[in-house]
């Protein structure tokens, strides 16, 4: 086990593309770290850094303390899975999984005993005589994750492996990866741009835009106190409504005022000073807001229902008010229909306010 | 149940077919003709037309080449130089295609610009063959390795080939801990078999066809190829026939024998080459 750190760590491609930016990054020996974010955020090419495949224009980047910019990549004791498998489709299972064996000289009954190993691990004893182009997407992926681990390599590095595969497959592969990771107890970096991933299988997740590290934190602790609009609105299915309003100060009591509501805010969760001239945003997470088809004396506010998706366990509801739409999860057997007229009552300990400008949070009613 | 085409297209697949069948036709028929002709005695050789089949079957031809001397050093220089200089010419043109298609090669484009270069430019007959001179080339065999040896467009054709290798192929690979070489040699090479082929079958023709450089650059009667050999065959006819000094036979039926001793080892060799124009290689390899 082996721990990963990024002092420091800027890229910009030849056409002065800044990709990364003075990104600093722990990742602890034998920790799962997840790089979550949308496309162009920097993720891939922070792996790819690591990996040594491609060049940092600036800043540092350590595996066990020892500095390794400088190191071919085939020298930092590192395995990397790829979203399309980059299995070598001219030879059989056994000999991608022997591939890295044979090239460091190991003898062959050694490289037989450690394929056989691994292809007992990953359940691919049967199809080591056969060629990849014979295998299903799943067992394509559990070969590429056979070549990365049949040498047991100090930081496995994982670029959107689940990618290509569909719903079920990934679900399944995301246990295995899970259980994969208590059997290796091995260092991990795995990117992904779906959050479902990322909040089911990072101890830790760095959320990225723009080159840059918007929050690193537990995925629960993302998810509850997001540091500003992008993580609140990027983490979480459905997505966090967010209302914009304003800030009153009314009798010692700060309030957040909308178009929809008014609620006062608890002085004691408030993270930054309040500069009651700016425009803020409310985020409340759609399972905060309980749905009543009858008037109900804690009411937020009301709405009709716009559009119904039912999702078997619970049902979105999507709500027209006041021209904006807010989400809400409702019971299935409550039998909404679209067209409804519907209270909301408000969990008041599940909320989050944002400068609208700076996007940085200023109050986590979760903190 | 079966779907019902409409009176429209099968109207088009009709035409499409005739059409098609008219232009095989267009293809195929030179080539029956240099059969048929000179397969035909002098006569109707002679007198032209269409034909389909051989008017008053006649191998005078084929004696008349065959009985040539040389024509057996002539045809084994032309299998050995082919044997020899295709494999070399693929390998070389491979190594040169190889870091070009490489987007982390350094100065790439202007590289890239001067193999592209030669391609619409040469130097010119004379100074090639003072630089032959000078080297030692004249009279020499290995010049038949050295012409062709990369070309322009053959490099173009394989760097595309081996840019359709996704990259990832490439950075697995270097994390498993291969060299370029190693990459080249057991990852690119073997998954880019049909380029090489394609590369192999023109390099092939190009070799098996020539004709132009024996006559130019060798002296030796023992050293040139069957096409040099065949050439000198038609033009000695036609003089022969100039001359008056005719000995029976048309230059057609000649030219004829010979344009189909030259095309069929080619027709032979291809059927074999075929099957590594397969498409798919890359199949279960990556997910598209």
């Amino acid at each position: 086990m082996s721990d990963l750190v990024l002092k420091k760590i800027t890229k910009v491609f030849p056409d002065n593309t800044l990709a990364v930016s003075n990104l600093d990054l722990e990742v602890q020996s034998g920790e799962f770290m997840v790089l979550v974010g949308p496309s162009g955020c920097g993720k891939s090419t922070t792996l790819s850094m690591i990996a040594g495949l491609e060049e940092p224009s600036s800043g540092e980047i350590y595996i066990d303390k020892k500095l390794i910019n400088t190191f071919q990549p085939k020298d930092r004791d590192i395995a990397m899975v790829f979203q399309n498998y980059a299995l070598y489709p001219h030879m059989t299972v056994y000999e991608n999984m022997a591939f890295s064996l044979k090239l460091r000289k190991w003898e062959k009954s050694n490289i037989n005993k450690r394929v056989q190993e691994t292809a007992n691990i990953l359940e691919l004893d049967s199809y080591l005589d056969r060629y990849p182009k014979s295998l299903s997407g799943g067992q394509r992926q559990r070969v590429a994750l056979g070549r990365a681990i049949v040498r047991k390599p100090k930081v496995f590095l994982f670029d959107e492996p689940l990618s290509n595969l569909d719903a079920k497959m990934r679900a399944v592969m995301r246990v295995e990866l899970k259980k994969l990771h208590d059997r290796l107890g091995a260092t991990m970096i795995y990117v992904t741009h779906d959050q479902t991933e990322a909040m089911t299988l990072g101890q830790r997740i760095c959320i990225m835009n723009n080159g840059e590290i918007q929050q690193l934190a537990t995925p629960i602790e993302a998810y509850k106190n997001p540091n500003n609009l992008f993580v609140a609105s990027f983490i979480g299915s459905p997505q966090i409504n967010l209302i914009d309003g304003e800030i009153i100060l009314k009798q010692d009591q700060y309030h957040f005022s909308s178009d929809l509501f008014k609620i006062p805010i608890n002085k004691k969760y408030i993270l930054n000073q309040i500069d009651m001239n700016q425009a803020f945003t409310i985020g409340i997470r759609p399972e905060s807001l309980k749905v009543f088809q009858h008037d109900n004396e804690d009411c937020l506010f009301q709405g009709n229902v716009d559009l119904i998706e039912p999702m078997g366990r619970e049902t979105f509801a999507y709500i027209a008010s006041n021209n904006q739409r807010i989400t809400a999860i409702a019971n299935p057997y409550d039998g909404l229909n679209v067209g409804d007229k519907i209270s909301l009552v408000f969990d008041e300990k599940n909320y989050s306010i944002f400068n609208k400008q700076s996007g940085k949070a200023i109050f986590n009613s979760k903190t | 149940m079966m779907i019902k085409e409409s009176f429209g297209s099968r109207l088009f697949d009709v035409i499409n077919i005739s059409l098609f069948l008219v232009l095989s036709f267009t293809m195929f028929y030179p080539l029956l003709y240099c059969l048929v002709l000179s397969l035909s005695s002098e006569v109707y050789a002679s007198q032209g037309g269409f034909f389909l089949y051989p008017r008053s079957f006649d191998l005078t031809a084929y004696k008349a080449v065959f009985s040539k001397p040389h024509l057996l050093s002539g045809l084994l220089n032309s299998i050995a130089r082919v044997l020899i200089s295709v494999p070399i010419s693929v390998f070389f043109t491979a190594l040169c295609a190889y870091p070009l298609s490489r987007k982390d090669m350094p100065h790439r484009k202007p590289l890239f610009l001067f193999v592209l270069f030669t391609m619409l430019f040469s130097g010119g007959m004379v100074p090639i063959y003072l630089l032959y001179h000078s080297i030692g080339l004249l009279d020499n065999r290995m010049v038949y390795l050295v012409q062709g040896l990369i070309s322009a467009f053959n490099v173009i054709l394989i760097r595309n080939y081996f840019q359709n290798i996704p990259d990832s192929m490439h950075q697995a690979a270097m994390i498993d801990g291969a060299t370029e070489w190693y990459i080249f040699f057991r990852i690119y090479l073997p998954l880019s078999r049909p380029i090489l082929a394609t590369v192999a079958m023109f390099q092939t023709i190009f070799h098996w066809n020539s004709w132009y450089d024996a006559v130019i650059y060798m002296n030796s009667d023992s050293k040139v190829v069957l096409q040099a050999f065949l050439q000198r065959i038609v033009i000695e006819q036609e003089w022969a026939m100039l001359r008056d000094n005719f000995i029976g036979l048309a230059p057609e039926s000649i030219k004829a024998a010979t344009v189909v001793i030259t095309v069929v080892p080619i027709m032979i060799v291809f059927p074999f080459v075929l099957k590594y124009f397969s498409k798919g290689i890359m199949l279960g390899g990556i997910k598209e």
